[in-house]
């Protein structure tokens, strides 16, 4: 038995970490907006003086908080809101991937939250997105929020944004099996029309109330919802009650026969310790029956443990894996150091014990897979990909541009808020890891990264058909494909909420602080974002 | 009504152990470390009510150290396990924060011995005994 690889803590990060210092050139000018005085009175608050490019280590300031807490879990001291910039510059400085590509702006003018916003780089991807999208805070009681793994309070509705302001547009993805949605059968593709009686397209208020029906919080909490069926006008209205949802992160599983052979059919949604038993039995049926393709549906996982992606890839690849790759190199700034290699596991892990076991996983050796994908496959399902193609595995890709995060975290806490900043990307076992503009088949239109294209087809999202259906677009598209190396007429992406930029009415975008439905997107009103 | 009784697991020093200690320290040391450790077996609830289930959900928030824990009405009755993750936490874009993650989940098991039930958290060599609370043992 073997300890399992752990990413290491924040706070052994830390212990890696070279201290600070450096020269003393004039502080630079962060966008272009204005000069920064160099005196000491404009770069001294509370007794702190920040010096352009110096940068103590970030224990100096850590725990020093405007408003300390009195818990005993916390090491608060009374401290002020230039210890914590002054914290956040120096934890950016030491762990942040892109660390010398930040510029070192004085912090006295920023309240803490706009200060570690501006704490990344400045640098674009090739097609002109933000290099550093995933930069975040989460109030760090909200953060510690937990569930039991695979289970989420709400209805059982996976749901789709596409607008996020009037008209919007939110689509139901799927039903999770025995849900109280799925005994009302509501149907994929439904659009939610409204909530307790209210327009939901086009209001621009009651959004409090709309977020209460969307997320509830706790068990029992009834809320009518009125859907349009998908290509139909025809409406229909269900009353659902809220519960805790066990969720199946395999959602289906079958085999399709055609004239060229079995081909496999998994549609996997979220890489959790639970789903590993449910795997592994698809795996092993597909190998008894000797499928001699895979179609792996991950239009809708945007990730997980990246130890069970590599299961899950060796149970693809199995033999056909180059020998001793690697599924997932870590890679971190020059300071830290560190780097955590995450191989294709071979077996089993006992995540009560968190340990590898001797019990072998099931593996169909083979050396091509499909991957059905959207915007929504992202980071660990993103590692599948990337992880097969660097060990020799042809991935085929049917579907949309994936999200683009090869990117990860070690969070950390300070005064009550807990932090967010890339601290490493992924890599395969060739080296790649640059495609935070996605994995895009082939013959995408509109901007992708040319290094980051795949053999494959661009197909919209079906929401008319039923998962796993062979009549379902992204299916089809892969079936057909296999026989005849030929794709359909690419379509433009639809809009969805990561990529949609409307101004008018009240915008339903995620919350930095909500403790939802996986794979979900939300509805908040912005003018109750956190700050300080 | 959970219990507020906490035991450390593994340090289950007797009487005689602690007098020993004000006597000779190499000597406790054999002592202890000869003590047997009791010997818990893996459990699922019985029946469970919403009192217990309340119970158990108490008893995890406050074993793991957690503001808030979503759990399925069926915990501790097809497993003795139960594995605890952060909520699917997401970004500004709908996508999951810790999309690459390693961190495992925290696991915490249902034990029972002499009759009574017990969460115990083995990473915090820490457990809990369940007042209230009906169990059985299970080959787990």
């Amino acid at each position: 038995m073997y300890k399992l690889s752990v990413l290491l803590a924040s706070s052994t990060v830390f212990l890696l970490t070279a201290c600070g210092g450096g020269g003393g050139s004039s502080p630079k000018n962060p966008s272009g907006g204005g000069t920064i005085p160099n005196n000491t009175n404009n770069n001294q608050s509370d007794g702190i003086t920040w010096v352009a490019d110096q940068f103590p280590t970030a224990s100096t300031y850590k725990d020093f908080c405007a408003v300390p807490r009195s818990d005993s879990n916390y090491a608060d001291k009374s401290g002020s809101k230039m210890h914590e910039k002054m914290w956040l510059r120096s934890f950016s400085h030491e762990t942040y991937l892109w660390y010398d590509e930040i510029i070192d702006t004085n912090p006295i003018p920023f309240t803490v939250l706009k200060y570690f916003d501006q704490l990344t780089t400045p640098e674009v991807t090739a097609s002109g997105k933000a290099k550093d999208q995933y930069h975040f805070t989460y109030d760090t009681e909200e953060w510690l929020q937990s569930s039991q793994s695979g289970v989420d309070q709400g209805y059982g509705i996976e749901w789709i944004f596409g607008n996020t302001t009037p008209p919007r547009q939110l689509h139901v993805a799927f039903t999770e099996q025995s849900s109280p949605a799925a005994i009302n059968n509501i149907e994929r593709g439904s659009k939610l029309i409204e909530i307790d009686g209210l327009d939901f397209v086009n209001t621009n208020s009651n959004i409090d109330q709309i977020n209460e029906g969307l997320f509830p919080e706790n068990d029992n909490e009834q809320h009518s919802f009125t859907f349009e069926r998908v290509n139909s006008e025809e409406t229909y209205t269900v009353t659902l009650t809220s519960q805790a949802i066990e969720t199946s992160p395999v959602y289906n599983s079958d085999i399709i026969q055609t004239d060229t052979g079995d081909v496999g059919y998994l549609q996997f949604n979220s890489f959790i310790a639970p789903a590993q038993s449910d795997l592994v039995d698809a795996f092993a049926n597909f190998s008894s029956e000797q499928v001699t393709d895979l179609v792996l549906d991950l239009r809708y996982n945007g990730g997980g443990l990246v130890a069970m992606a590599a299961q899950l890839s060796y149970m693809i690849g199995g033999s056909q894996l180059a020998d001793n790759a690697i599924f997932f190199q870590s890679h971190y700034n020059d300071k830290l150091g560190a780097e955590q290699a995450t191989p294709f596991y071979q077996q089993e892990i006992d995540w009560n014990q968190g340990l590898l076991t001797n019990n072998a996983l099931p593996t169909l050796n083979l050396n091509r897979v499909y991957i059905l994908t959207t915007d929504r496959t992202c980071s660990a399902s993103e590692g599948v990909i990337n992880g097969l193609r660097g060990a020799d595995i042809k991935v085929i890709q049917i579907g949309d541009t994936t999200c683009g995060k090869p990117y990860g975290f070690s969070p950390e806490e300070n005064c009550s808020t807990t932090y967010f900043t890339v601290q490493f990307k992924g890599e395969n076992d060739k080296g790649f890891g640059d495609y935070a503009d996605g994995f895009s088949p082939i013959n995408s239109l509109g901007l992708v990264d040319p290094d980051a294209l795949i053999e494959g087809c661009a197909v919209n999202d079906d929401l008319s058909h039923a998962l796993g259906s062979t009549d379902e677009k992204l299916l089809a598209t892969a079936l057909n494909y296999r026989e005849s190396l030929t794709c359909p007429t690419p379509e433009t992406s639809v809009a969805t909420a990561s990529s949609y930029k409307g101004n008018l009415g009240v915008e339903i975008t995620p919350p930095l602080h909500m403790q939802l439905l996986r794979n979900n997107a939300f509805i908040t009103d912005l003018r109750g974002s956190i700050d300080d | 009504m959970l219990l507020l009784l906490i035991y450390e697991e593994v340090l289950m020093i007797n009487r005689w152990c602690l007098l020993a200690s004000s006597v000779l320290v190499g000597f406790i040391l054999v002592a202890c470390k000869h003590t047997p450790e009791v010997n818990y077996q893996a459990a699922l609830l019985v029946e469970p009510s919403e009192q217990s289930l309340q119970a158990v959900k108490t008893a995890v928030k406050q074993l793991a150290n957690l503001p808030s824990v979503v759990l399925a009405k069926s915990v501790f009755q097809k497993d003795s396990w139960l594995l605890i993750d952060r909520q699917q936490h997401k970004n500004a874009k709908g996508q999951l924060i810790m999309g690459n993650n390693t961190e495992p989940p925290l696991a915490l098991q249902l034990v029972t011995y002499n009759n009574q039930c017990f969460l115990r958290y083995p990473k915090a060599d820490k457990i809990l005994l369940l007042d209230n609370v009906a169990c059985s043992s299970v080959v787990n």
